[in-house]
């Protein structure tokens, strides 16, 4: 019976924050990651829109990714911070397209539950890839944006460059946890 | 000693600005037409020099390097034969009140050269085959400190930006 209830909490805490579940990014990938994470609301509307702000850029070595235990895992605003091999200090918040605020990752206006976390799902990546330890771009540019949920950042959820380069974002809802991984090829 | 301090001055500025890449991402289902303008960023240059194309630059609909249509200019030059939507010739004005037209392979616009060397990508004018979606949209730098780095149309059914990932500058449109 006890069992049972701690489930139901457990259950009832994951509908409770919007942002649901991890953000995990997988760079299978031969280049270097680096690009913007954003989270939008989760209607599909563009505010409020989470961005990464400190730093601004998220950067993930070429072949990082869950089977060599380098990829990158939000499981959200603030766990991220001492939980994630690329831990993101602070976020910028955009309440609408004229109210713009950095927020440190360990602001109380930022945990699980609150208004920003309730209402934003991880949503995008813009983002560019380069040649191992350069600023070189991949072949075809390889980067942009790729996109779900979002009115702002409205893109195809996955493309693949002229020469095979394939980058995509998408979900899986196993019903309790919602994940969205973000993976380059 | 005169002349050090004049060859570390020059090499502060190159290492503050390079020109960079541009890049831009047409994803949304509407076709662009724009101005693309590179400058100074340093309010101490007062801005100067800036350079923008003089033919509008047109890019369809859906083009961008998720299909290798996006526009991309390494540099004022090779963007002619390299790029998918080349510029002839380019606007530059050392002063607002100095303004000449140089052809793309003029020696002035040469990687390395002044020019290039103290400007960046940093500004666009566009307009689109949707009348309500067209907006001016700069960096925010010394030079721009109150500019729009980003548009959404009143119905909220487009947006545009412009961002940098490492010196190079993105221009980004999208569309429900």
């Amino acid at each position: 019976m006890k069992k049972g209830l701690a489930l139901l909490s457990l259950a009832a805490f994951s509908f409770g924050s919007a942002q649901k579940g991890p953000l995990i990014l997988n760079n299978y990938s031969k280049y270097d990651f680096e690009g913007y994470i954003i989270a939008s609301n989760s209607d599909g509307g563009c505010y409020p829109l989470v961005t990464s702000a400190d730093p601004d850029l998220v950067k993930i070595p070429a072949d990082s990714h869950m089977y060599n235990g380098h990829e990158l895992r939000y499981n959200d605003y603030q766990d991220q911070f001492n939980n994630s091999l690329y831990p993101m200090a602070a976020w910028s918040v955009m309440l609408s397209a004229t109210n713009t605020t950095t927020i440190p990752w360990n602001d109380p206006s930022l945990s699980l539950g609150g208004f920003i976390s309730d209402n934003t799902k991880w949503a995008a990546s813009k983002f560019a890839m380069y040649y191992p330890g350069t600023h070189n771009n991949a072949p075809d540019n390889f980067g942009g944006t790729v996109s779900i949920f979002s009115n702002c950042y409205n893109t195809t959820p996955n493309f693949t460059t002229p020469s095979g380069n394939m980058a995509e974002i998408f979900t899986i809802d196993d019903g309790v946890t919602l994940y969205t991984y973000i993976q380059l090829y | 000693m005169k002349k050090v301090l004049i060859l570390s001055g020059l090499a502060m500025t190159s290492l503050a600005y390079s020109q960079g890449i541009l890049i831009i991402n047409n994803y949304s289902k509407y076709d662009f037409s724009g101005t693309l303008i590179a400058g100074s960023t340093s309010a101490a240059n007062g801005c100067y020099p800036r350079v923008g194309n003089t033919d509008i630059v047109k890019i369809p609909a859906d083009s961008h390097t998720g299909n290798g249509k996006e526009l991309m200019y390494k540099d004022y030059q090779s963007q002619f034969t390299n790029s998918l939507y080349p510029t002839t010739t380019w606007e530059v004005y050392q002063n607002p009140l100095n303004h000449t037209v140089m052809s793309w392979d003029d020696p002035n616009l040469a990687p390395g050269g002044t020019i290039s060397t103290t400007t960046q990508w940093y500004a666009t004018k566009f307009s689109t085959s949707l009348l309500e979606f067209h907006a001016n949209l700069a960096l925010i730098t010394p030079c721009n400190p109150n500019s729009m780095d980003t548009y959404t149309t009143p119905s909220g059914n487009e947006f545009a930006e412009i961002f940098t990932i490492n010196g190079t500058t993105y221009l980004q449109l999208y569309s429900l």
